[in-house]
């Protein structure tokens, strides 16, 4: 029951089909949270693309008339304890948010595949790298991540940083595991066969390969990048007090939950959504490339 | 006239949902076993072999897969109509298994005396004692040495070998009246085929059980079976008595199998070959599906499903050229396909 | 054949330490292959047989240096290959292929049958793009497919038609001897004779030497000139095939062949059986490693490990009793 394959002819692929192929695509489509996600996800990218042409107001102008004003048709999203718009702290936090995210997501990728590819590797690696990367995943990880912000002064960068030495660990033990189980295939020992060395051999077999646990794991690295820097900013060690961070947004909002809830509970919302929306999106993608990793997190 | 057949299938059709579509996996399948018949189900990937034996059984997965029959008589009993509680009691009591892979069909965690007991009490009322006495007695009659050690170990220490033996054992716990054994071999080296297979024989001729081999060699049919059914991209091409098929094969499949497996007399050059790949599920040729690798193959093969054509004593062949073939196999050099 | 063997394998072992999870000490050795010796010739086929765990597969690779042998000499046309450093090694590899068991893990699953076929020529390097795409659409062509799927991906493709895809990879560098390693076993029968001619048509189009490693004897016994037979990490017998298959020596042998299923129904009938189970390689019994499951077994066979010894024109036997077996079977 093994040829269920298609015979028939296709046009050359272009990269993304060579990821992404036809079929992978149609699932994707087919699968509703997947969808759901993405579409979450695109409407809070669109929102921070757009920040500077659909907010009403500079994110950071003040209007001590018009403070603590409820959600109205001039207030969109209402205004805080300063009289600044919510709806345009909002919407230029998701720049930040997003920004944030991705600067993670970027070292994760970069960082994460070089670890993970020399200690899945080279097993002579193996030993010390992954008892450093158990070292740093023995803390649990929002704590880790304030004890490095604590200690580089907090700024947008700093987040990106320590979310970052938080979360490679992670994607570097899965990318491990991954080399680990793509070198066992007979296609690695054709190419050793042929004479290829080890860079080509990571590069061109085991590497590409290992895209899809890489692209499962990223997803979600971005969801508690986003999470965790909320928490920092909460707690003062995240962006710059004046940034427009939702984590800021709440710590500011906490002082007057009882007179003006919207200003804890519009940007609250805010990382809900962007969180859940990758999620799904993140459990897609796993459902359609990576079936096997179903048990991590 | 002979006796009721113990399984009588008829028109039984198995169709798989999946992304790509709706496949038939088996297509219009006949065929009879009668009691302490052993029949071999021949085919290659994709021919339906196993698929059949597992729609049999009520196995496959509903959420997938739809499976359709005329009938399905097994025992005075239409499976076809079977509650899901009916199978259950089947399945393991009147009706045995043994699957490929000895490793996966038995539970890692569990002692060998465990999964033999489990199931002797859950068709049948008798005190744990008993049924471990049983299940020695089962060990012992399938050739495992030291049986009351065996009875506690786990599954990683016995060999894949005495694993199989464990798996018919079990499956022989209920003194069944059919067994299905799809590939029980395969995963075993030649000289242990051998071994189990000389004790299924042994044990079919004790019981007089019916047993449905399901298999892809040729040898092992030839080793066992007292009838054949050869199939073919989910239909039966062919069928009949053991020597009939290997003497006069009515399809030129069956004749091009026997041909392209390398023997051990003789020294030809080359083997013959039949041309092309085995049809995916998914793009089947209209007519005869056989037709496109068939170097008999004429016009009217492509325009029709070919019936099955009596081509002697409960040996009929889907070939509209099946007459031909026999008759040609009856004279020493006849005409090659 | 030729006088000097193209390729002369001597006295080659490997031996695994199997290490306490726990305590990190040495519970034992498996002697997955010890102290193997042939020779393959110009344009030859030796087929390798045994059982699983046999160490067959294992020899294959350690050919190839897939796997870094322990001691031994591995002579290819000449030069020892277990003393060559990274880059004399990798010159040679042009010349020594492999054919894999699997035609799915075997092909990686991102790169067109392009990419494939040509990475023995992009790795060794001195051609153009489109020589090596020549060539590719040459060998495509040469082992029955479509020269215009080269841009095709290999899950497009029937296991029959990987496993030529297979074929194509390990003939573009132009190598004079190929391990194939079950190259056929996966295969449905109906396929497995198309690629089995189609490696002989090879063989006598390139002049190419074969190590066809397999453990359906009736296969090798079709495609191979000499035969060596294998148990337990060690060769047992070799010899030339029809030697072998007729009057195999060694009872390993002999209850080999009388375990493979008959042709015709007509001629089943009780033979002798061997009795036991496939013993393991871990800590082999200080005697024949035979000894546990021959039916022949006198006490130095279990003290004294026979050594392969010659018994008529190249025919080799590691056996105390081959001569009286013999007898015993006329």
């Amino acid at each position: 029951m093994s040829s269920l394959e298609m015979n028939d002819s296709r046009s050359e692929p272009s990269f993304l089909s060579r990821f992404f192929e036809g079929r992978r695509v149609r699932r994707l489509i087919r699968h509703r949270s997947f969808m759901i996600g993405l579409w979450l996800c695109l409407f809070v990218t669109v929102i921070a693309v757009l920040a500077p042409v659909i907010s009403p107001v500079d994110p950071n102008k003040m209007a001590i008339r018009s403070r603590f004003q409820p959600p109205s048709f001039e207030f969109l999203l209402g205004t805080d304890n300063l009289g600044r718009d919510l709806f345009s702290r909002v919407a230029w936090g998701a720049r930040l948010s997003l920004a944030i995210g991705l600067g993670v997501v970027l070292l994760n990728a970069v960082f994460g595949v070089l670890l993970g590819a020399l200690a899945g590797y080279f097993r002579r690696l193996d030993g010390i790298l992954m008892r450093l990367s158990d070292a740093l995943m023995a803390f649990p990880s929002v704590l880790l991540a304030i004890g490095i912000a604590a200690a580089m002064g907090a700024s947008a960068m700093t987040a990106v940083i320590s979310l970052a030495v938080v979360y490679i660990p992670r994607t570097a033990r899965i990318l491990r595991a991954s080399v680990l189980q793509v070198n066992e295939l007979e296609f690695v020992n054709a190419a050793r066969a042929a004479g290829a060395g080890d860079f080509h051999i990571l590069r061109r077999h085991i590497l590409p390969n290992c895209m899809a646990p890489l692209v499962v794991q990223l997803s979600f690295v971005f969801a508690y990048a986003i999470l965790s820097e909320a928490v920092l900013s909460f707690l003062g060690l995240g962006a710059a007090p004046t940034d427009p961070s939702w984590g800021i947004m709440i710590s500011e909002g906490r002082s007057y939950i009882r007179e003006a809830p919207w200003m804890t509970v519009i940007p609250g919302m805010a990382i809900a959504i962007t969180v859940l929306g990758l999620n799904l999106l993140g459990d897609g993608l796993r459902d359609v490339l990576d079936p096997r990793v179903k048990m991590e997190h | 006239m002979q006796k009721e057949p113990i399984l009588r299938v008829e028109g039984l059709r198995t169709t798989f949902t999946g992304d790509e579509g709706t496949v038939v996996a088996v297509d219009d399948v006949s065929f009879d076993v009668n009691e302490g018949e052993i029949v071999g189900l021949i085919g290659e990937s994709g021919s339906g072999k196993s698929v059949t034996a597992l729609a049999i059984m009520g196995l496959l997965p509903k959420s997938t897969s739809q499976v359709t029959a005329e009938r399905i008589m097994f025992d005075g009993r239409n499976l076809a109509r079977a509650s899901d509680r009916e199978m259950r009691r089947l399945r393991g009591g009147s009706i045995g298994m043994i699957f490929q892979e000895p490793m996966s069909s038995l539970n890692p965690v569990l002692k060998i005396g465990d999964q033999l007991i489990e199931p002797i009490r859950i068709h049948e009322r008798i005190s744990y004692r008993a049924a471990f006495d049983r299940g020695v007695e089962l060990l012992t009659k399938v050739g495992i040495p030291s049986p009351v050690q065996r009875m506690n170990d786990y599954p990683h220490q016995l060999s894949g070998g005495m694993r199989q033996r464990v798996m018919i054992a079990i499956a022989l716990s209920c003194s069944p009246k059919l067994l299905l054994a799809d590939e029980p071999t395969t995963a075993l080296d030649v000289t242990i085929q051998a071994q189990l297979l000389d004790l299924l024989l042994e044990i079919q001729a004790e019981t007089k059980m019916a047993i449905v081999l399901i298999t892809h060699s040729m040898g092992v049919i030839a080793e066992c079976a007292d009838k054949v059914v050869v199939m073919y991209s989910g239909r039966i091409a062919e069928q009949g008595p053991v020597t009939d098929i290997f003497d006069r094969p009515g399809h030129p499949y069956t004749k091009g199998l026997m041909q392209c497996t390398p023997e051990l007399t003789g020294n030809p050059r080359r083997l013959t070959t039949i041309p092309g790949a085995l049809p995916s599920l998914s793009a089947l040729p209209p007519g005869c599906r056989f037709a496109p690798r068939c170097g008999l193959a004429q016009p009217a093969c492509e325009a029709g499903r070919p019936p099955m054509i009596g081509v002697g004593q409960n040996h009929a062949s889907a070939c509209i050229r099946a007459d031909e073939l026999v008759a040609s196999a009856a004279q020493p050099e006849g005409a090659e396909v | 054949m030729s006088k000097t063997p193209l390729l002369s394998v001597r006295d080659l072992s490997k031996h695994f330490t199997i290490r306490s999870p726990f305590r990190g000490t040495t519970v034992g050795t498996v002697q997955a292959v010890n102290r193997v010796s042939f020779d393959i010739g110009e344009g030859e086929t030796l087929g390798l047989v045994g059982e699983s765990g046999c160490g067959k597969s294992t020899t294959g690779r350690l050919l190839l240096r897939l796997i870094e042998p322990d001691r031994g000499e591995v002579l290819f046309q000449g030069r020892d290959l277990l003393k060559l450093d990274a880059r004399e090694l990798k010159a040679v590899r042009k010349s020594i292929q492999i054919v894999f068991q699997d035609p799915f893990s075997s092909l990686n699953p991102r790169m067109t049958v392009e990419d494939i076929v040509t990475e023995p020529l992009y790795v060794q390097g001195g051609m153009t793009r489109r020589d090596m795409r020549d060539r590719a659409r040459m060998l495509l062509d040469r082992v029955g497919l479509n020269a215009a799927h080269i841009t095709r991906y290999p899950h497009e493709f029937s296991g029959g038609q990987r496993q030529r895809i297979g074929i194509a990879r390990a003939l573009a560098a132009d190598p004079r001897f190929i391990v194939c390693d079950e190259a056929v076993s996966a295969l449905d029968v109906s396929v497995q004779a198309q690629v089995i001619n189609l490696l002989q048509d090879l063989q006598e189009e390139f002049n190419l030497s074969y190590l066809f490693i397999a453990h359906d004897l009736s296969v090798v016994r079709h495609i191979s000139d000499r035969v060596a037979v294998m148990y337990l990490g060690e060769v047992v017998e070799i010899a030339g095939k029809d030697a072998l298959y007729a009057s195999p020596r060694h009872p390993y042998t002999q209850a080999l062949l009388a375990a493979i299923p008959v042709a015709h129904p007509r001629l089943r009938g009780k033979r002798a059986r061997l009795g036991g189970e496939v013993s393991s390689a871990l800590n082999p019994p200080p005697g024949c490693r035979f000894s546990q499951r021959c039916p022949f077994a006198r006490d130095v066979c279990r003290k004294e490990p026979p050594a392969l010894r010659g018994l008529g024109e190249r025919h080799q036997v590691a056996c105390h009793f081959a001569e009286e077996l013999q007898a015993v079977a006329a």
